[in-house]
Formats: C-alpha cells, sequence, structure tokens
C-alpha cells in the first residue's frame, strides 16, 4: 500500500513561501548573470489547465520553447521547469555569455541547451538553498533540456504544483514547480 | 610563470564565464567537463588553482575534491567552489575535506576573481602580452584630495593630454570609483582626515582590480612624517606640493608604462622626425635615448632612410645635448641613413665652442632640410 506524500503546506512550505522564495531565485540569477529584470507578474491556482504562451489562432503554429528542467531530492523533493521563448532563450544566452548574435548562430542549438540549463539549474539552486536554510536540505540533479512546442501544461502530477508566469524585456517566462516534502 | 587556472564544470555557459572573466589577467585557462577529466588533467598541468563545480556527471565534486586531497602530487593544489550547492550542511561537508573558499552561483564575476586574486597573484595582462599604450591613449585618473583646488589645479595641468582626471573627496567615494572602474592610475592626499590615505592604500592594494595600479601620495615637502610613512607602506611615488605639474605628467606617464616615443619620434612623407623639446631636461634626454635606437631601426625597417634631428625649440647647448646628438648620429650611420639637422643661430652660436660640434651645420627650415636630404647625403657637417 503507497503511503500518500504529506503535501508540503503541512510541513511549514506554504503557496507564500514557495512564491516568494522562487521570486527572489528567478530575479537573482537574472540580476547577477544577465544584467536584466525579472518580475513576477502573477500565479495560477494549482489544478489548473496553464498556458505556456498566449492562445494562438487557428492554422497558426505554437512558437518553440526551450525549458530547463532541474530537480532536487533530499528532504524536500522537487523539480523545476522553466519555460523560455526560443528567441529568448537566446537573447539570454547572449547575455549570459556576452556574445553577439553571431555567436549563438554559429552554436546553433549547443550554446542555448546549455545556457538555459544553467540558468535553471541556478535558479533551481538558489531556492533550494533558500529551503535548505528553513529546515529542507536537499541536493540538486543534473539539469535537463528540452524543446518543446506546447500550448498548455495539463494537471496530474502527484506532487504539488505551482505555475507562475515573469516577465522580462516584455516576454514571458513560465515557471513551473512540482514540490514534495519528503522522504 | 604563469598561472594556470583549472575550471571543472559541466557547463560550457560556466567554463565561458569564467574564462572571459580572467582574461584581463595573466593566466591560462584550463577546460574539464567533469571530475574524471579535471583529475587527468590536473596531473598532466598542475594548475595553481582549480575551480571546482560540485553536481557533475561522470564524477561529481565532491568525489573528485576526496580524490585530489589524497593524491600526493595534487592536494596541495588549492580548490575554489563554484556551484549552486550553497546548503549550509553541503558547504560544511565540502569544506572538511579542502577548499580554500566558495562561491555560491549565480555568481559576479568580480567575486570570482577577488577570491581567486586571494589565493593565487594575479597580475593585469601588460606589456608584452598586449600592445603598450601610448602617451596618446585615454586614461582614467583618479585623485582623492579632500581640497577641490588641489583637484582643480591637477585637472587644468593635464588638460593637454588625453588623460580624464575625476576627483573624489573620500576614500569611501574611491572605492566605489575602483569597483565600477578601475582608473589607470590613483593620486591621494596623504592629508585626508584620519589617516585614511594609508587604510585606502592598503584597500587598493588587497583588491585584485587595483593592486598594480600606481599609486602616487600627493603631500606638502614639510610634512615629512607622512611622506616616510607612504614610503613605507609602498606608494608607487610622492608628489610634493606645490606641485610641479610637468614633473607630475611625466612620473605618471613612466608609472603607467605608457609609450611615450611619440612626443618625439614621428614619420610622414618617407622622412623620419626626431624633435627634442625645449624643456630638455635629463629625463627627457634618457627617455629620448631610450627610445633612439628602436624607432631609427623601426623607420629603416620600414623603408625610410632619412632622419631629420629638429633641435628648434632649444634655447642652448648642454652636455646632455651632445652626448644625445652624437648617439644619434652614431645611430644613423650604423643604420646607413641620411640625417639633417635642424637649429637655430644660438646653437651654431654654441656649437663653436665644442671641438667635437665645431663642424655641425643647422639648417633652418624644414623645407631646407627635407631638400637637402632628398638632394642625398648627410646634412650635418659644414
Amino acid at each position: 500500500m503507497t503511503v500518500p506524500t504529506p503535501p508540503p503546506e503541512s510541513q511549514g512550505l506554504t503557496e507564500t513561501v514557495i512564491r516568494e522564495r522562487l521570486a527572489r531565485s528567478l530575479k537573482d540569477v537574472f540580476r547577477i548573470m544577465l544584467r536584466r529584470p525579472i518580475e513576477l507578474c502573477d500565479n495560477l491556482t494549482q489544478g489548473d489547465s496553464v498556458f505556456i504562451t498566449p492562445p494562438v489562432g487557428a492554422g497558426e503554429a505554437l512558437p518553440t520553447h526551450i525549458m530547463g528542467s532541474v530537480a532536487f531530492t533530499g528532504k524536500v523533493n522537487g523539480t523545476l521547469n522553466l519555460y523560455f521563448q526560443e528567441d529568448f532563450a537566446a537573447v539570454c544566452t547572449r547575455l549570459l555569455l556576452r556574445a553577439n548574435e553571431d555567436y549563438t548562430k554559429r552554436t546553433a542549438d549547443t550554446a542555448v541547451k546549455d545556457a538555459m540549463g544553467e540558468i535553471t539549474n541556478m535558479s533551481a539552486g538558489v531556492f533550494k538553498n533558500s529551503l535548505a536554510a528553513i529546515g529542507f536540505p536537499s541536493r540538486l540533479v543534473l539539469p535537463k533540456v528540452f524543446r518543446c512546442r506546447l500550448g498548455s501544461m495539463e494537471p496530474g502530477y502527484t506532487a504539488s504544483r505551482y505555475v507562475y508566469h515573469f516577465m522580462s524585456a516584455e516576454t514571458r517566462v513560465v515557471v513551473e514547480l512540482l514540490i514534495k516534502a519528503g522522504p | 610563470m604563469r598561472n594556470k587556472i583549472l575550471t571543472v564544470d559541466d557547463s560550457k555557459t560556466v567554463r565561458v564565464i569564467v574564462k572571459n572573466a580572467f582574461k584581463p589577467y595573466d593566466c591560462e585557462i584550463l577546460e574539464a567537463s567533469n571530475g574524471v577529466e579535471g583529475l587527468a588533467l590536473a596531473g598532466k598541468e598542475l594548475p595553481s588553482l582549480i575551480l571546482l563545480d560540485v553536481t557533475m556527471p561522470v564524477m561529481d565534486g565532491v568525489e573528485t575534491l576526496t580524490k585530489l586531497k589524497s593524491d600526493a602530487q595534487l592536494k596541495s593544489i588549492p580548490v575554489l567552489m563554484l556551484t549552486a550547492e550553497g546548503g549550509r550542511d553541503q558547504v560544511i561537508k565540502i569544506a572538511k575535506i579542502g577548499v580554500r573558499d566558495y562561491v555560491i552561483k549565480p555568481f559576479k564575476e568580480d567575486v570570482l576573481i577577488e577570491k581567486a586574486g586571494r589565493i593565487i597573484e594575479l597580475k593585469p595582462l601588460t606589456e608584452g602580452t598586449v600592445r603598450a599604450k601610448s602617451i596618446t591613449d585615454p586614461a582614467m585618473i583618479l585623485v582623492v584630495d579632500d581640497k577641490p583646488a588641489i583637484i582643480e589645479q591637477i585637472k587644468q595641468g593635464l588638460k593637454h593630454t588625453p588623460w580624464t582626471v575625476h576627483g573624489v573627496a573620500t576614500s569611501g567615494e574611491a572605492i566605489d570609483c575602483c569597483t565600477l572602474s578601475p582608473p589607470d592610475m590613483i593620486i591621494i592626499s596623504l592629508s585626508l582626515p584620519e589617516e585614511s590615505a594609508f587604510s585606502l592604500f592598503r584597500a587598493l592594494r588587497s583588491t585584485v582590480k587595483t593592486k598594480f595600479t600606481p599609486v602616487f601620495g600627493l603631500v606638502v615637502k614639510t610634512d615629512t612624517v607622512a611622506l616616510q610613512q607612504a614610503q613605507m607602506v609602498g606608494y608607487s611615488t610622492i608628489i610634493t606640493k606645490p606641485i610641479d605639474l610637468l614633473d607630475l605628467e611625466a612620473r605618471m606617464a613612466k608609472a603607467m608604462n605608457l609609450d611615450t616615443s611619440q612626443r618625439y619620434f614621428s614619420v610622414d612623407d618617407s622622412f623620419l622626425t626626431m624633435t627634442i623639446p625645449d624643456n630638455s631636461s635629463q629625463a627627457v634626454l634618457t627617455e629620448v635615448s631610450v627610445y633612439l635606437k628602436p624607432r631609427f631601426s623601426e623607420a629603416v625597417d620600414a623603408g625610410i632612410g632619412r632622419a631629420i634631428i629638429d633641435l628648434r625649440a632649444l634655447k642652448g647647448l648642454h652636455m646632455g645635448i651632445i652626448k644625445l646628438l652624437v648617439q644619434t648620429m652614431q645611430t644613423c650611420r650604423e643604420l646607413g641613413m641620411s640625417y639633417a639637422l635642424l637649429g637655430n643661430v644660438q646653437l651654431a652660436n654654441d656649437c663653436r665652442g665644442f671641438e667635437d660640434t665645431k663642424n655641425w651645420r643647422f639648417l633652418e627650415s624644414m623645407e631646407e632640410a627635407r631638400n637637402s636630404l632628398s638632394a642625398g647625403g648627410r646634412a650635418d657637417e659644414a
């Protein structure tokens, strides 16, 4: 028989705690590494279908996204997924590496994927380190990066799920956090 | 020996950021994408410093560090952790294995350089590794003095140079300024309140960005205590008030290791012109003498075989000038260059008084000198 995992709220990891720490993580990484601000603009309730991109018209192709995903395991387990529109991912890569457009063109996908993995890794690091400071230590797992063309993310996870929208330079960055207290 | 820094990180992005951060310094960056590669490269290259990530495939940072510290050949190499793993327990666990410092991602490049600079000596790239800066290049000069009149005097005195003088009144402002954009040289008044000139100097020398920046002290001649104290702490030079601005400029150029040859040597229309200024102090003559052979040789290499030695600004002749001119003529002969002397009546008269110079002939205009050289032959002797 499977013992149900206690929701993180019961352990003090309230939505407010998570939101504030997640916002701080993204802001720190963008400010320090990309020298660009990013702001939390709204959050959506758990269980909703969440549009990553605004709905597109019939026949229009959904924009491609680069998704960085980093898990952390320990007294708290979770996965942080960041969704960047492809063009914005290239811009962030250039900012991170202080490179010009030629560089991201020349290195094709490789540089952008690696940079998005690192941005996600740093964001997850700051977030999980802040949880360690309040009694939930954990360790990072290697980042994974995917290219995806999704219109929405559907609920259906066993862990608690939080989705937040951030804006940087008028571009939306979607942040999805799956989290459960454990082991 | 040039420092080697090994960065071990599975992210190429981080390795590129590290490489860019150390670019202004004289060091070589070696890269490895995991612990196994890192250990192999460390054994082969014996780097001066290792920057180590924690979360990596194949072999993670903790295992890599443990192996490093159990290897007799490698255990003394200092390790600086550069990782997103910043939980207290994790940091303590890693620190116990033996690391010199810990930088948590996201990180500012300045912080990484500062921490690395406390472990190994990081020298900014200088002559030999990059093109030497010239007297005609812009430079940023920071003057720290609580007396605005002094700052203004220095600004005015250097306004003919391409240098920008920025004045601040306190050591706090000076540190902010250096953090934001390190100047090429700094002048500090030794009479700043509460001996802050000395604490500021120590702060500048403990920071990688200003560790090698020339720092001049500024003091009234009679304040011998401050003067001696400044010499003891290691100020590059002490300038006494009232300020001799010509002397200050010359010392600044020397301290910044600027190529000043353009003041004395120029090339146009197939002629090399060497100009001796009116303030031909021994320092100036020495400076000209240092550049003499290289500049004349460069001209010959570039196909220029005629030199004009312009002495018209001089108000008289003395032994220092005569020695320089003899050296110049000798250089021309060795290099097979023809030359002409440009001078004035006073110099011609002075020349008659010396055995070695009594036959020297001076032309009076540049045009005359060019025509004479174009006609062929040397134009120095009557």
